[in-house]
């Protein structure tokens, strides 16, 4: 597999009026290969918010680079690469769900017809075939995650951003989530996935990044981490940032 | 203790904007408030109003200063076209001979043309010239009562001074008065003591000299006849003595026989009675001429016997007689001087009295004389209408727009206010909604420029702005306001539509919050609403203000609606521009804030 994304010394800082400069990512390099799931670990404050606004186009890095399928991700010519799917219900609610696919679908100026289509597609990829017309504030917490999903994906991008999809569900809804995503991953859709659930990143994600403060901590994946720093990818998670 | 309170306490600090806001809304407001208060003046207030002038009588000087617009050619009816057009608040109309009527006591009428539009303005246009025509009118009554009052002033000092005089003139009659009393005494004086005295007392002394004069002439005749009696009766009483005469003892025998004898009645006794009553009577004429004899005997004893007493008792009688005549003379004197006394203080009165009656005619006359001048000039003031006195100058006051309901004028502003508010709240409220739920940010992060999602979210709110200038349209038609629309009103509410929704597209893009964003539309449609001439006229404010609110979003949409529903004028070129231009700037203004920060963290 080919590498779809390719970060190289990304770093940014952040100068605020107020206050000191507050370097967010410091040289940050990796690859993600195209259809892979990619797991994004780190604290909070890390830096995993900031390095998806800044693939996802929305923030220029102070130095360095990176591309998604060899396009700069200052590129306007990104924007259809990537999808992103927030860690908030990110949706018009009083929309209904096929309308909100049909709008985020339109913004990537596709055509009428095939939105329709690729909406019928999603919904039935993600379960919200039942719920296609039911407005989205009446779905329930999984089922807007994955609306949620699915409006990252309404545009069939080449790499999607999963921000902390799971969290704040029950866990019948975080299962019913992962074989979403393990059905999209069988379907070679490239995936960035950040998420403090270990467990989910561990059946998940084929390969896994820890940063912290900003800087690339270890790439393996999950089973090289257990087996280098512990038992579980928590165990390993921990004696890996544990020390500070 | 107190958690809620001190959990929003802390939310409230935290939420810098919110602070910010809280404190500035107050203050700005408060400062474009008291700066719209500051211009209040009534002079600045009336010198920003623009008032045609138009006056036909060279004559005729405005007695107040206003900025005043005038042309030179048909200042009547251009004058009035700006009013009517909303170009200017009033005009003020001066007729041909307005001077010369009011000096000729007739009355005259300015004219008042008042653009009833605009309500506040045309009321205190209508006070202000309203009151300059109560001044002239009191000026003119002032100058007439003046001129009046002048000549009853010198009337009444005149009077004042006859009065003094005619008091003079009572007090010198009173004297006279007194005067003629005291005379009347002198003379009253003069007609009994002395003078009648004096003259009694000479009548007297005539009378007295008069009775000695008969004394002294029968005391001479006396002694002429003495000799010749005093011969007389010694003859004759040589005869007596020698005749005898009558015994007296006789007939008391006489008497005492006829007693006894005669005690009855007899032929006898009556012959005795005859005798002894003869007898009686003899002797009485006996007795008598004895007695005479011997008074004529005494008297030649007392008289004479010698002349001497005779000439002493003459002489006697012209002493008194020339002592007679002195005390008469004596007495005329005093009488004469009395009188003559008299007569000087009674000429003196006189002619006292004589320079008094004169002296008071010639006070009746000056009098008579003002009083002429007064009765002349009241018959020239009564001759005039008592109104055209106390109000020579009339106001005559025409409406532009008489028919016209309050409402027709009101309305045009008031639907923009509510839009203001509508268009600002729901603007900013989108903009902030889809920030805080990321789907802004989300949008951002499609091929769609953030621009075209301004451009179609202003189209959206710009049509809804329409609709709703439309449905307050038809309100305010349905209770009355009949306008007269046209393609130019729907593109000035498309005009008023756009440009309050970008302004609130632009406070969304600045508010992070609900709070915020209500707040900033509180701090930005409230001065706008004050600023907008409804609540506050523009001549009303100061320069400054005034610049700034003709310039305010709010005000250029209602100055295009009013032109075009009130005036008839159509939309102004340049409002329409700047109204643009204000829209475009704040919809750049806020992709550039939306681009930058599309989420709420």
């Amino acid at each position: 597999m080919q590498d779809l994304l390719v970060v190289n010394s990304l770093t940014k800082e952040f100068r605020p009026l107020l206050g000191r400069p507050f370097r967010a990512l410091d040289g940050l390099s990796f690859t993600i290969r195209e259809g892979e799931v990619f797991g994004l670990l780190g604290p909070n404050g890390a830096g995993k918010s900031t390095l998806i606004r800044m693939l996802a186009g929305y923030l220029r890095p102070t130095s360095g680079s990176a591309t998604v399928d060899g396009v700069s991700i200052t590129d306007r010519e990104l924007k259809p690469l990537v999808g992103w799917a927030p860690q908030e219900d990110s949706f018009y609610s009083r929309l209904t769900v096929r309308e909100n696919l049909r709008y985020f679908g339109s913004l990537y100026g596709l055509p009428r017809a095939s939105l329709d289509g690729r909406a019928a597609e999603l919904l039935t990829l993600l379960g919200l075939t039942e719920k296609a017309d039911a407005r989205a504030h009446a779905l329930s917490g999984g089922m807007k995650k994955r609306l949620n999903l699915a409006i990252a994906l309404v545009h069939s991008p080449r790499i999607v951003y999963l921000d902390e999809p799971t969290v704040g569900v029950d866990p019948i809804s975080r299962h019913g989530l992962w074989e979403v995503i393990e059905r999209l991953r069988d379907q070679k859709v490239t995936i960035l996935y950040t998420s403090h659930y270990l467990e989910e990143v561990d059946r998940l994600c084929d390969r896994i990044a820890v940063i912290q403060r900003g800087k690339l901590v270890t790439i393996d994946t999950p089973k090289g981490l257990k087996k280098k720093h512990g038992r579980t990818l928590e165990e390993a998670f921990v004696a890996l940032l544990g020390g500070g | 203790m107190l958690p809620v309170f001190r959990k929003d306490l802390r939310l409230f600090f935290r939420e810098r904007k919110n602070l910010v806001l809280s404190v500035a809304t107050p203050v700005f407001i408060m400062l474009v408030l008291g700066n719209l208060a500051l211009g209040a003046q009534k002079e600045q207030y009336l010198d920003n109003i623009r008032l045609g002038y138009c006056s036909k009588d060279p004559s005729f000087t405005l007695p107040f200063e206003l900025d005043l617009v005038t042309f030179p050619d048909e200042c009547e009816a251009r004058t009035y076209f700006m009013v009517k057009r909303g170009e200017l608040r009033g005009a003020l109309y001066v007729p041909e001979r307005f001077t010369e009527d009011i000096a000729a006591g007739s009355g005259a009428s300015l004219i008042l043309v008042l653009d009833n539009a605009k309500g506040q303005v045309a009321f205190t246009l209508r006070t202000a010239i309203e009151s300059a025509v109560s001044g002239m009118n009191e000026k003119i009554g002032v100058a007439f009562i003046e001129a009046a009052w002048e000549r009853l002033s010198l009337l009444n000092s005149r009077l004042k001074e006859v009065v003094g005089v005619l008091a003079l003139s009572r007090s010198a009659v009173e004297d006279i008065h007194l005067r003629a009393l005291s005379l009347n005494d002198s003379l009253s004086a003069l007609d009994f003591p002395p003078g009648k005295e004096a003259l009694r007392q000479a009548n007297d002394s005539l009378a007295a000299a008069r009775a000695e004069a008969e004394r002294m002439a029968m005391l001479r005749e006396t002694a002429r006849n003495l000799s010749a009696m005093r011969v007389l009766i010694a003859n004759l009483s040589e005869q007596g003595l020698a005749a005898g005469g009558i015994p007296a003892g006789e007939l008391a025998l006489l008497k005492e026989e006829y007693a006894m004898r005669c005690g009855n009645a007899s032929a006898e006794c009556e012959a005795l009675n005859r005798s002894v009553a003869l007898l009686e009577e003899a002797l009485a004429r006996q007795e008598e001429a004895r007695a005479r004899l011997a008074e004529q005997l005494a008297l030649l004893a007392q008289a004479g016997g010698t002349d001497i007493v005779l000439q002493e008792g003459i002489d006697a009688s012209e002493g008194a007689l020339r002592n007679l005549s002195e005390v008469s003379l004596s007495a005329a004197e005093t009488v004469l001087a009395e009188a003559e006394r008299l007569q000087g203080e009674v000429r003196r009165y006189l002619l006292e009295l004589d320079e008094l009656v004169v002296n008071t005619t010639g006070e009746i006359i000056s009098l008579q004389d003002e009083l002429n001048l007064t009765t002349q000039l009241l018959d020239e003031y009564t001759a005039r209408s008592p109104r055209n006195i106390v109000r020579a100058v009339s106001l005559e006051q025409l409406e532009t727009f008489p028919d016209r309901l309050q409402l027709e004028f009101l309305a045009p502003n008031q639907m923009l206010q509510v839009l203001l508010f509508l268009s600002l709240l729901l603007g900013s409220m989108a903009v902030v909604e889809e920030r805080r739920s990321m789907t802004m940010f989300r949008t951002l992060l499609s091929p769609m420029p953030i621009a075209r999602f301004l451009v179609e979210k202003l189209l959206f709110l710009t049509l809804l702005g329409t609709a709703q200038l439309a449905i307050m349209l038809a309100v305010v038609w349905l209770q009355g306001a009949k306008y007269a629309l046209s393609g130019e009103t729907l593109l000035a509410a498309t005009l008023a539509a756009v440009l309050f929704s970008s302004l609130g597209l632009l406070l969304g893009s600045l508010a992070r919050s609900e709070n915020t964003a209500l707040l900033s539309v509180l701090v930005l449609a409230i001065p706008m609403l004050f600023l907008s001439g409804l609540l506050f006229p523009f001549e009303a404010m100061s320069p400054v203000m005034a610049s700034v609110s003709r310039w305010s979003p709010l005000t250029m949409s209602i100055t295009n609606a009013e032109r075009l529903l009130i005036y008839h004028t159509g939309v102004e070129p340049a409002v329409a521009i700047i109204q643009l231009a204000v829209a475009v700037g704040s919809s750049l203004l806020a992709a550039v804030v939306l681009s930058r920060s599309p989420s709420p963290d």
